[in-house]
């Protein structure tokens, strides 16, 4: 990965470690805050509560007791407004009662009651059984003067008196109202109000609730009324509307829930909001107090302390509900007005306040998770905007630091091409800015040196490319078109030269010398390079030379020796083996100058070494002789040759091919061609060195000879002269099968016999010997050669006969040799290794 | 080798046929020593003849040489081969040489 890329990548990973710890605290905070936000709210609602309820039931029960006094004050008032009504009707009465004359000529007519109409008026009953005398209505018309109060405080007080009247102990029923109900049997002195006032006298007494006689529920004030002498003679009596009269206390309550009601002298319900409905319900009046409250005894107590105590509100039950009350006395009549408040209406305002404060706790909730959320919906944001300025400054860092990379890598990069003068411009104070500066150093280092080494380089790449030229002048001196010899269907040959340098002194060659004859020659001289290769060619031109002279090898070699002696400064010299193949017998003649014997194939049998007798090497001392020995190939055989590069090719461990590795490889590929061979050779000897190098030229010819003189036959018969028809029919047989023509078989059957004959009668003297005679036909010309052991003797050498001569100056004999030349293409003579050998050719 | 020999008057004829080599003509050069005395002219009757070398070339000299001239010798009944053997070796200019078919001088 590139610098840069590494750099990007720390930084970001260590800026997304930082954010996300930073982003985790953070989140983890905004949760503990929210967490104690709730806890905080929590405790401030219930503190504020307690406060609120503390708050509500000092100022309700304050209320409370404000409300119960306004209410004590308005009953009051009103209870002396009836009071006073009776009070003065009775003072009127006794009035009346204590001077009735004064009034009896009134003209006030009360009605009966039972004619009595709807309207406001006075009317008048006696109680059942009272005797209607004179007296009686006396009285009567005595009293019908108390319109004259009744009327004006019925009128103004109407509103909740429900009626005047009074009744006297005679039984008279005068009564000043808008009811006319009629009660048959109704008597005065027996109603309560009566017997009460009449029991007590002096003052206005109150009869509680109770349902009147028009089934209504009221309370009556009364009052006797006593004649001058102190007798009770009357009662004034008003019957109170309560519903009316108390509709504003009992109704007036404080809230929704507020009730206020009445308590009587035995502390019984005088009064209360759904007194009517109770009343109606259990068909009259009952004890109330003990169905509303569940402990009516303690809450009578308890009211008891409240009006004559410290009149604070306290809690109590009523139906069911929890109450705050509070109650206080009415003087006038000694009754208690009890006014309460549900408890629940007194905290309501507190769950209004708790709702409210819920709702705005809720809403700051809301409010404040949104805010939460809007706030690490920024942090995010902010998050991912400092990744990517991160980012883009780490891209920048990055760049800052890899650029001069970069730029020195490209600088690397043509210097590596081979341009020294593009210079990294990197100046920078740090390493890479040192690196730089070290590296244009290295440069003009490189340069100079590079420089420098063309030169040298130039003058190794002359020399190099001279010694290339020497080594292909070399190359082209030796034959190098393989087969060299199309023609020659009885040879195939292969050679090859490995230098070890440029330039070696090994050298092959092989040529024809005549058409029956090839030259090889397989030579190393000593040394290596150009002296050597020079040297080398001045052998090979001279060997080349000499040996199309026609001498015999040893002959050559030492002629060639000689030569080089006479020239030889340097002290140089070369080993040579030369040899010349006679092809149409396979016989090859060769001579050894010190060189490396040569291995021989048999045909059927092994390669094996094949040692001949060795001359010294060329150019070591004039004067040197050497000697011919022959090698006979026979087809299918094979020649080896070599230097001495082949079985001393030494490997990394310094060991040898060795002459044994040598023989081995070429018993393993014996029966290839002399190139697979060559090649075989060339591939073991190379894997057998390795990465040694190569010390020594190698060099190698190997020749087989396939056939002699294509269809070679050799038979060997006594030199006899009897023997003439047996050579005869062994050479015409060999004629025939060569589809030679009657005239040339008779012409060579001629030549034949004269030469047989020749060496049968001469050769050997009186001794006997054989006669060799080969065959070889080729391409319409036939081969024969006769050789014999017998002393040295050229039949050629004789003069030829004149024929021109007359008879008698001719010689009767003498024409064999003669017709042998006429009738041949070709006749040859040669003596080697004491023999004589005769070739004789003829083509048809 | 055959040979049959026909002596009228001093006109020797000898007859050869097959092959005239170094084995075959001392035979012929034995019957030629014994005919010789009294004849004047040989004649060879070569129709048989298919082959000579040099040791018939040499009987047929000596031959010519026991006789006076050119004619005294004749070779008849020559087959093309051995008439070229006989011009290559000058025989043709000393004796008398007639092919198969004719009489050439």
């Amino acid at each position: 990965m590139k610098i840069g890329k590494k750099l990007i990548i720390s930084l970001l990973a260590l800026t997304l470690g930082t954010l996300l710890i930073v982003f985790a605290g953070f989140y983890a905070i905004i949760g503990d805050l929210r967490g104690d936000i709730q806890t905080q709210y929590e405790k401030i609602r219930t503190g504020a509560e307690q406060t609120i309820e503390e708050g509500l039931y000092a100022q309700d029960s304050d209320s409370l007791g404000v409300l119960a006094d306004m209410q004590i004050e308005v009953t009051d008032s009103r209870l002396g407004i009836v009071s006073d009504a009776v009070r003065q009707s009775a003072e009127y009465a006794e009035k009346l009662y204590a001077s009735p004359a004064d009034y009896l000529n009134s003209a006030y007519d009360p009605v009966h009651l039972s004619k009595a109409p709807d309207t406001l008026s006075a009317r008048y009953m006696f109680s059942a059984g009272v005797q209607e005398t004179d007296k009686l209505y006396e009285e009567l018309k005595l009293l019908s003067n108390m319109e004259e109060i009744f009327a004006p405080i019925m009128k103004y007080n109407s509103r909740f008196l429900d009626n005047l009247y009074v009744g006297t102990a005679s039984g008279i029923f005068y009564q000043y109202t808008d009811n006319n109900v009629f009660l048959e049997k109704y008597v005065v002195t027996q109603r309560h109000w009566y017997l009460n006032s009449t029991a007590s006298p002096d003052e206005v007494m109150w009869k509680e609730t109770e349902i009147d006689s028009y089934g209504r529920p009221c309370i009556t004030a009364s009052i006797a009324v006593k004649n001058p002498a102190g007798k009770v003679v009357a009662v004034v009596a008003a019957d109170v509307k309560f519903e009316q009269m108390m509709s504003n206390v009992i109704g007036s309550g404080l809230g929704e829930t507020g009730t206020t009601f009445l308590l009587g002298k035995t502390r019984d319900l005088l009064a209360y909001s759904d007194f009517m409905k109770d009343v109606e319900a259990h068909g009259g009046l009952y004890n109330a107090f003990e169905d509303h409250f569940a402990d009516p005894e303690t809450v009578r107590k308890q009211i008891e302390d409240c009006a004559f105590g410290d009149g604070e509100a306290f809690p109590a039950e009523l139906d069911g509900k929890e109450i705050y009350m509070t109650a206080r006395e009415i003087p006038s009549t000694g009754w208690l007005l009890c006014t309460a408040i549900n408890a629940e209406e007194v905290t309501e305002p507190i769950g209004a306040v708790t709702a409210q404060s819920d709702e705005l706790f809720d809403d700051a909730r809301k409010e404040m998770t949104a805010e939460f959320k809007t706030m690490i919906l920024k942090a995010a944001i902010a998050f991912v905007m400092i990744v990517l300025l991160v980012a883009v400054i780490a891209y920048f860092i990055s760049r800052t630091i890899s650029k001069p990379i970069v730029k020195l890598t490209d600088t690397v990069k043509s210097t590596g091409k081979g341009d020294f003068d593009k210079k990294s411009d990197i100046d920078t104070r740090d390493e890479i800015g040192d690196l730089a500066r070290g590296f244009n150093k290295m440069q003009d280092d490189l340069k100079l040196y590079t420089e420098n080494l063309k030169t040298v380089t130039a003058d190794k790449e002359r020399i190099s490319a001279e010694l290339n030229v020497a080594t292909q002048i070399q190359a082209d001196m030796l034959p190098r078109i393989f087969p060299p010899f199309p023609q020659k269907k009885e040879i195939d040959l292969y050679a090859s030269m490995t230098p070890a340098k440029e330039v070696g002194g090994d050298f092959y060659d092989f040529f024809l010398i005549d058409d029956d004859h090839l030259a090889l020659v397989m030579a190393d001289v000593s040394g290596k390079g150009v002296p050597a290769a020079l040297f080398m060619m001045v052998t090979k031109i001279l060997i080349n030379e000499r040996t199309l002279s026609g001498d015999t090898p040893a002959e050559i070699l030492s002629v060639v020796n000689d030569r080089i002696c006479a020239n030889n400064d340097a002290d140089m010299f070369v080993t040579v083996w030369l040899g010349i193949l006679e092809i149409s017998t396979g016989k090859i003649t060769a001579a050894n100058a010190g060189h490396d014997d040569p291995a021989v194939y048999r045909a059927g049998g092994e390669f094996a070494i094949v040692k001949n007798r060795h001359g010294p090497v060329i150019g070591a001392m004039e004067g040197m002789v050497y000697h011919d020995f022959t090698i006979d190939l026979q087809p299918g055989d094979k020649l080896f040759l070599y230097t001495d590069g082949v079985p001393e090719a030494t490997n990394a461990d310094e060991k040898m091919f060795t002459l044994d590795g040598m023989l081995n490889v070429l018993n393993e590929s014996r029966d290839l061609s002399p190139q697979e061979i060559l090649g075989a050779v060339w591939d073991r000897v190379n894997a057998f060195v390795g990465d040694a190098p190569q010390f020594d030229d190698l060099t190698m010819l190997c020749i087989e000879l396939k056939e002699l003189g294509s269809d070679m036959k050799t038979r060997v018969f006594p030199a006899e002269n009897d023997k003439l028809h047996e050579v005869s029919a062994f050479v015409g047989e060999y004629l025939e099968a060569h589809d030679c023509p009657m005239k040339t078989q008779m012409q060579i059957d001629l030549c034949l016999e004269e030469v047989f004959v020749n060496i049968a009668n001469y050769a050997y003297g009186d001794g006997k010997g054989d006669v060799e005679v080969r065959l070889s036909a080729k391409d319409n010309t036939v081969t024969l050669t006769l050789i014999d052991k017998g002393k040295a003797f050229d039949p050629l050498q004789r003069e030829d006969p004149d024929v021109s001569l007359s008879a008698e100056a001719r010689k009767i004999g003498g024409l064999g040799i003669f017709l042998v030349k006429k009738n041949m293409d070709k006749v040859d003579y040669r003596r080697e290794d004491d023999k004589n050998i005769i070739t004789m050719q003829k083509s048809w | 080798m055959d040979i049959t020999t026909n002596k009228n008057g001093t006109a020797l004829t000898i007859c050869i046929s097959g092959r005239l080599d170094t084995q075959t003509a001392p035979a012929l050069e034995k019957t030629l020593d014994d005919n010789l005395p009294g004849a004047t002219s040989i004649t060879f009757d070569l129709a048989g003849l298919t082959y000579t070398s040099s040791a018939g070339l040499r009987v047929f000299m000596k031959a010519r040489k026991a006789m006076q001239g050119q004619d005294d010798v004749r070779l008849i009944h020559v087959c093309d081969d051995i008439i070229e053997i006989l011009e290559m070796t000058g025989f043709t200019e000393l004796m008398t040489v007639e092919k198969d078919d004719e009489t050439l001088k």
